[in-house]
């Protein structure tokens, strides 16, 4: 019922629950996908259910309705900048059970794979916000440079030198996770 | 959780394709798609909910969980140590400022305003002073200035130190191109600048596995400076303090790229004016930092000692749950012990623990939060209780047992303000710890105030004033429908509540600063 349920850019401007999430229900699986490769997957629920929220408060903001999509995802981008920041000064504390749990395997004999994606995790960890996000649009949604621009909201150019520079800050900290 | 990666000669270039395979996976997780929207639909038509609010709530109600403890008041203490020596603190232009949280259409932002330091409501007559978080308030040693330092607030890596003259409430901000990953900041004795740690390095993307350096930022300076590198590159701050106008004495230990620790715990003794490192203590027998659990590569648990510094004598404690080590910076001399306190058969050190002295030297207070490991297994935290230990004999003189697990010392040493945490005896999983508070009396140990907090009450942030007149406890409190907040503010004499209201939920409390003793 929810995806059949496409609501014309009308319909948005009464901005009642159940017309914002027939509208946005198509939306929220890109939505997530976003928020786990850039702030993980444990918290990425409450990061698009944070920005859904904010998202239908000020729905009136939006204008052109052809850009919803774009709109929801550079508030799950502003939504993961808060949460990193917040992560920044949390407590560090040990976890013995809930780290491993989606782990394939967690006995001695791990396989390069997965310490390899380890040693991915911690590199892609020390990046910015602004290199992850363009990363996840770039690859994770697999989005065009046009519509990563959109959501940025910076020129195609730029796009294109972030990228370039979030890739080379990747290798130089994958490299440096040895030393 | 960290795993070695394959070793450099063995370890596949990271290509564009390995690149894409990987964040594909990473963002592969399936979303909870029917629980978000229904979340997002109870939030979004709850009058006057903060979401935001509540996922920070949720982030500390988690580390409250875990350590049984969060520290949420800040005391502003006084950043400088020449004052400590020649007599009481300096009343502070404003005895207590509230930070809250603002939620805008582009972000969100914190709020600070004066306070009435009997009822910890804000004072009429002062607009709001409006900062980016997250942040670390520092009180001057004057009492004049609040400096309120901001994590990175750009693309390129810049915090801002902001100067509030408590006095007439006006704000300086000045950017700041070393506020990444600072540690310890801390006031000159005369009012005039910061110190403070940060990697040498100033790359925002890889903060790790750099040497730290020693930064001071002098008011009216156009810029930051550094004044000496730490000499281990390995070595990661804890916490620093200025022992004279000259003296920083920092504590650290050395960790690998997985955070493990690879040595005993130092204290680097540091002249600021000469530039250099006239010390470098090796803490040696002190179980701290983190490490690996035997027969499990994949489990590591960590421990920190209280730290408490000592400044009219001059020397600092490093307190276990076992084990007190005192260093006196001055003459580079360690000495110390093992406390007479019984200690679990199983237990691994998996601790964090705070204290503070009494004005005397002679009582140390050390409580906090220890986790055991029981077959392999980490039980939830449990308080350690409030120990009391005599500095000279190197012994335990007095163990309370009431689930303490936090504490502030009054000014005058006569009152001690702790926080509770207490966890259902038959609890398998981590709960959340029901808190509360006592006032004790520290001449007799005697319990005069027992805080009746309302059910749910999560966690409590304790707080004495400059003058050691007021307590202030910050009650967390959990339910069905939210978070709520009471603000209490107790008289530290006879235990009385003088004021108690509760936080407007629009605009919750993000922290009370109390400029303490």
């Amino acid at each position: 019922m929810r995806s059949e349920a496409r609501m014309g850019s009308r319909a948005l401007d009464d901005p009642g629950w159940d017309v914002f999430e027939a509208r946005a229900v198509d939306v929220v699986p890109d939505l997530h996908r976003l928020a786990a490769a850039i702030v993980g997957p444990d918290d990425a629920a409450d990061v698009v259910q944070d920005a859904l929220v904010e998202a239908w408060r000020h729905l009136r903001s939006l204008r052109d309705h052809e850009r919803f999509a774009p709109w929801l995802r550079s508030i799950v981008i502003n939504r993961c900048r808060n949460t990193l920041r917040t992560r920044t000064r949390r407590i560090r504390t040990t976890t013995l059970a809930s780290t491993d749990a989606g782990l394939p395997d967690r006995r001695p004999d791990l396989t390069d794979a997965i310490a390899l994606r380890d040693q991915l995790d911690r590199a892609f960890e020390r990046l910015s916000l602004d290199h992850r996000a363009v990363l996840a649009l770039r690859y994770t949604l697999d989005l065009p440079l046009a519509e990563i621009a959109q959501v940025l909201r910076v020129p195609e150019g730029t796009v294109k030198s972030r990228l370039h520079a979030a890739v080379e800050r990747l290798r130089a900290a994958y490299e440096e996770d040895d030393r | 959780m960290n795993r070695p990666g394959p070793s450099a000669a063995t370890r596949p270039d990271l290509t564009d394709d390995a690149i894409a395979r990987y964040l594909r996976a990473r963002g592969a997780a399936a979303p909870p798609l029917d629980d978000i929207l229904a979340d997002a639909q109870r939030e979004a038509l709850r009058p006057h909910r903060d979401v935001r609010w509540g996922a920070v709530a949720a982030v500390v109600a988690a580390v409250a969980v875990t350590l049984g403890l969060v520290v949420g008041i800040l005391v502003l203490a006084p950043g400088a140590t020449d004052m400590s020596v020649t007599g009481a603190p300096t009343r502070p232009a404003r005895e207590v400022v509230l930070a809250t949280y603002h939620e805008t259409t582009t972000g969100s932002e914190v709020l600070l305003r004066p306070a009435d330091p009997a009822t910890a409501r804000p004072l009429d007559g002062f607009d709001p002073i409006v900062i980016a978080q997250p942040f670390e308030p520092h009180l001057s040693p004057d009492g004049r200035t609040l400096a309120v330092m901001t994590w990175i607030t750009d693309e390129i890596g810049t915090g801002t130190l902001t100067l509030i003259d408590l006095a007439d409430w006006q704000a300086v901000r000045t950017p700041v191109n070393d506020l990444y990953d600072f540690r310890a900041p801390t006031w000159t004795p005369d009012s005039r600048g910061l110190v403070w740690l940060a990697p040498a390095e100033r790359s925002t993307t890889v903060p790790v596995g750099r040497a730290y350096e020693v930064v001071r930022w002098d008011i009216g300076w156009p810029s930051a400076r550094t004044v000496v590198a730490l000499p281990d590159p390995a070595f990661r701050p804890w916490d620093a303090h200025l022992m004279t106008s000259s003296m920083l004495v920092v504590v650290g230990q050395a960790v690998d790229g997985r955070d493990i620790a690879t040595d005993v715990p130092h204290v680097v003794v540091i002249d600021l004016a000469a530039g250099r490192v006239t010390a470098d203590l090796a803490i040696d027998g002190l179980e701290t930092g983190r490490q690996q659990v035997r027969g499990d590569p994949e489990v590591t648990l960590e421990s920190r000692p209280a730290i408490v510094w000592d400044t009219p004598r001059q020397r600092l404690f490093l307190a276990a749950i076992d084990q007190l080590v005192q260093v006196v910076p001055g003459s580079a001399t360690v000495s110390g012990g093992y406390l007479s306190v019984d200690t679990r058969p199983q237990r691994v050190p998996n601790e964090m623990l705070t204290g503070a002295i009494s004005p005397d030297g002679r009582s140390l207070y050390l409580t906090g939060v220890q986790t055991v490991v029981d077959d392999g297994i980490q039980q939830p935290s449990d308080a350690v209780g409030l120990r009391v230990i005599d500095t000279q004999d190197v012994r335990t003189v007095a163990n309370l047992d009431h689930d303490i697990a936090q504490l502030v010392l009054s000014p005058d040493g006569q009152r001690l303000l702790v926080g509770t945490s207490t966890r259902p005896p038959d609890a398998t999983q981590a709960p959340i710890p029901s808190a509360g508070s006592l006032l004790i009396d520290t001449a007799s140990l005697a319990v005069i105030m027992e805080d009746d907090q309302p059910p749910g009450a999560a966690y409590v942030h304790l707080a004495v004033s400059w003058d050691g007149r007021f307590g202030y406890l910050t009650t967390s409190i959990m339910d069905g429908s939210g978070t709520t907040q009471q603000v209490e503010v107790i008289d530290l004499v006879d235990g009385s509540v003088v004021s108690r209201h509760t936080v407007d939920p629009g605009e919750p409390l993000v922290q009370l600063l109390v400029p303490g003793p």
